[in-house]
């Protein structure tokens, strides 16, 4: 086993990780190591083909395909330089203000997040697109939203030199999209911060890190010669996102002190819905996201927004099979897609444990509010399609699942909560929250406010995970505002 | 009977003790083709077109994606496939006997069974296949008319700009 020793460990260099190592920077200068662990690759976005499988494999945790303990819901997680930054569509939202007070966290208040967030909103060049570059999709949902009285929000998304590929879930071809792979994480290093890729920390100790260096998936040997370490490091970051800050805290027995590690998971799991239109609709170009319709989510628990997925993990994510699904994937340049998604309560027993072989599980049941959301989303997004000239709708929770025009005056009948049926219904999520929850104290929560560990004060968690309930929005730049405050909190202390 | 086959789900979706070494080979493509044949057409009725090659080109595709899942979803994934085939067999008969009407009727009828793990069963199958299927790019290019355009607008602005 090789030692190392370090000043700063950072674990993780996704939203969380990313910020943390631009921020840290400067400590570079003083003289101070900084070095941070990443377990997957270096991708070159020059790789980046766009066809689904392939890029599925290289980039997804198990090729997107990561499930629930219970089989109903798919995770979306990736596993490489910029975490899943590398993947996400750059839907740009602000900490949403009632959420933040919601937690009524000592300290934390929503303007000082929504500071913090257009910080980051400017460094990654984070913009609302021009009209001429709204693709007939999104300008579909626009218009069955008007017709039907409905206020669809432009969001802004954080693209510099965007092509309009409609790629960005399978890595941006022309890496336009900001991630921290593209704007953070090359400036923490050319100020000095070590990145180590396919670098996992496997334990953690009092200050002290296991962490296994291997070879790139071509075989060549990464940053350092691939082998056991460990590192030595006065501070440590946990940003491995929530299934990886999680894990570790589990892996390395902190869940005998703070028994909330891995508890109050929420992922706001989503459908994705298609629609079939009498003409073709352009959705295969042009960025793929840019309105929403959220006016039910304090009452139903659910908002709207638009998408484009391609055909294999469309045909994955409608529910079932046999003719009526075959014609709408034959009808595939005629597809108007909306994404519904649902605002799931952070439960203590939904949460992340390991496996006996010290895996991560995810123990997570669609509980029945979840489920009224994600019909009551599939209702409104049928009336948008209808609204929008569409000629068939696909309804997960409909039987049969196809609503052809007849259904447009009967959505209510048609669609119901007894016909979601956990297991048939196909739902995926990508935005994962919770598991080291911040908190006032160690029985219900993992961190203060700052991300500081309770009880541990050279340890830190900076990532999505700090959630203390489902954010009912995207969350990226809510995930940098909070690690941007965690960077802060650790700077004041090495400065003091 | 129901007990059985309850006991026998309960195995085939959440074997507890399963090893590295134990998870099963899926079976040489040929067996495979066989029953996964019918499966795939209640399914995607055009994949009733498909020819030999074309068959085991969706099969491979298929495999590809299981190898990189951790082995117990791997183990996982087949015993579904074949919980699922055993389940259609009872009703419609052997494969050489099976007619398309019976086989989509029965599928229909797992999907909607009252068993959880039933419809998950059927779930890893048909998701599997339609990544054989759907995720192909050549067929998604001849027969969807989609491919992905890596340069967007920059590839065919005149076309396309709204
Ligand atoms: C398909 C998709 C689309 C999305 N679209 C949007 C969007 O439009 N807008 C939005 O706001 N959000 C979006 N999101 C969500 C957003 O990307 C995530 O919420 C965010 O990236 C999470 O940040 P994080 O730092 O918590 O974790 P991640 O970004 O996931 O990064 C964690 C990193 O830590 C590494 N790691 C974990 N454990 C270890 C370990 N033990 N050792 C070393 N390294 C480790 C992982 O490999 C990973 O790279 C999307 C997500 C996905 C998957
Ligand atoms: S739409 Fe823009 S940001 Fe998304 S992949 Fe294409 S070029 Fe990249």
């Amino acid at each position: 086993m090789r030692i190392v020793e370090a000043d700063i460990a950072i674990v993780g260099s996704g939203a969380g990780g990313g910020t943390v190592a631009a921020r840290l920077a400067p400590l570079v200068a003083r003289g101070k190591r900084v070095i941070l662990f990443e377990q997957g690759p270096r991708f070159d976005y020059r790789r980046f083909n766009g066809h689904e499988l392939e890029m599925s494999r290289m980039l997804y945790r198990e090729g997107g395909g990561f499930m629930v303990a219970d089989g109903t819901v798919s995770l979306a997680f990736v596993e490489g330089y910029g975490g899943s930054t590398v993947v996400y569509t750059g839907t740009s939202l602000e900490p949403p203000a009632r959420i933040i007070e919601r937690w009524n966290l000592p300290g934390l208040s929503p303007d000082e997040l929504v500071r913090r967030a257009r910080c980051y909103a400017q460094d990654n060049g984070v913009h609302a697109l021009p009209a001429a570059q709204i693709n007939e999709n999104n300008r579909l949902f626009v218009a069955g939203c008007r017709e039907l009285g409905w206020n669809a929000t432009q969001f802004a998304v954080n693209t510099r030199g965007c092509l309009g590929s409609g790629l960005c879930n399978l890595g941006c071809p022309n890496n336009a999209k900001q991630g921290t792979h593209v704007v953070q994480l090359p400036r923490a290093e050319s100020r000095g911060v070590e990145v180590i890729t396919r670098a996992r920390v496997m334990r953690l100790r009092e200050r002290r890190l296991e962490v296994e260096v291997g070879l790139n998936p071509d075989g060549s040997p990464g940053e350092w010669e691939p082998g056991n370490y460990e590192v030595r490091a006065r501070r440590v970051i946990l940003a491995g996102g929530v299934v990886g800050s999680t894990t570790l805290l589990l892996r390395s027995g902190f869940d005998r002190t703070l028994p909330a590690v891995g508890r109050y998971f929420t992922c706001q799991p989503a459908h994705i819905l298609v629609a079939e239109h009498p003409h073709p609709v352009q959705n295969a170009l042009g960025h793929p996201k840019s309105f929403l319709w959220d006016e039910r989510i304090e009452s139903d628990h659910f908002f709207l927004e638009t998408c484009m997925y391609p055909p294999f993990i469309t045909a994955k994510n409608m529910t079932g099979f046999g003719p009526d699904h075959e014609r709408f994937l034959r009808r595939f340049d005629h597809l108007q897609m909306i994404l519904v998604l649902a605002c799931d309560e952070a439960l203590p027993n939904q949460r992340i444990v390991l496996d006996r072989r010290g895996n991560p599980q995810v123990r997570y049941r669609l509980d029945s509010r979840t489920i009224r959301a994600l019909v009551g989303g599939t209702r409104a997004a049928a009336k948008i399609f209808f609204a929008a000239g569409a000629l068939r709708v696909h309804a997960p929770s409909a039987r049969p699942t196809c609503l052809e025009t007849d259904a447009r005056d009967r959505i209510e009948t048609r669609i119901r909560t007894e016909y979601f049926l956990p297991g048939t219904v196909s739902v995926s999520a990508a935005h994962l929250m919770g598991g080291c929850r911040m908190g006032r104290s160690a029985t219900d929560s993992v961190t203060n406010v700052d991300g500081q560990v309770h009880g541990y004060p050279w340890l830190h968690v900076a990532d999505a995970s700090l959630f203390p309930t489902a954010l009912e929005a995207n969350p990226y730049l809510t995930i940098m505002a909070l690690a941007d405050r965690v960077a802060d909190a650790v700077l004041d202390k090495e400065h003091a | 009977m129901l007990y059985l086959v309850s006991e026998y789900l309960r195995y085939a979706i959440n074997f507890p003790g399963y090893r590295e070494q134990q998870v099963p080979s899926s079976g040489p493509l040929e067996r495979r083709e066989k029953w996964l044949r019918p499966l795939l057409e209640a399914m995607v009725p055009a994949a009733r077109g498909l020819d030999r090659q074309a068959l085991e080109r969706v099969l491979r595709l298929s495999d590809a994606i299981l190898l990189d899942r951790p082995a117990a979803i791997r183990h996982r994934a087949i015993l579904a496939a074949n919980l699922i085939r055993s389940l259609v067999r009872l009703r419609c008969g052997p494969v050489s006997r099976q007619k398309a009407g019976c086989v989509a009727a029965r599928l229909a009828r797992l999907e909607n069974s009252r068993s959880r793990n039933i419809r998950l069963a059927l779930w890893a199958t048909r998701t599997l296949l339609m990544a054989g299927y759907y995720g192909d790019p050549q067929r998604q290019k001849a027969e969807l008319g989609y491919r992905p355009q890596l340069r967007g607008w920059g590839g065919c602005r005149e076309k396309t700009t709204p």
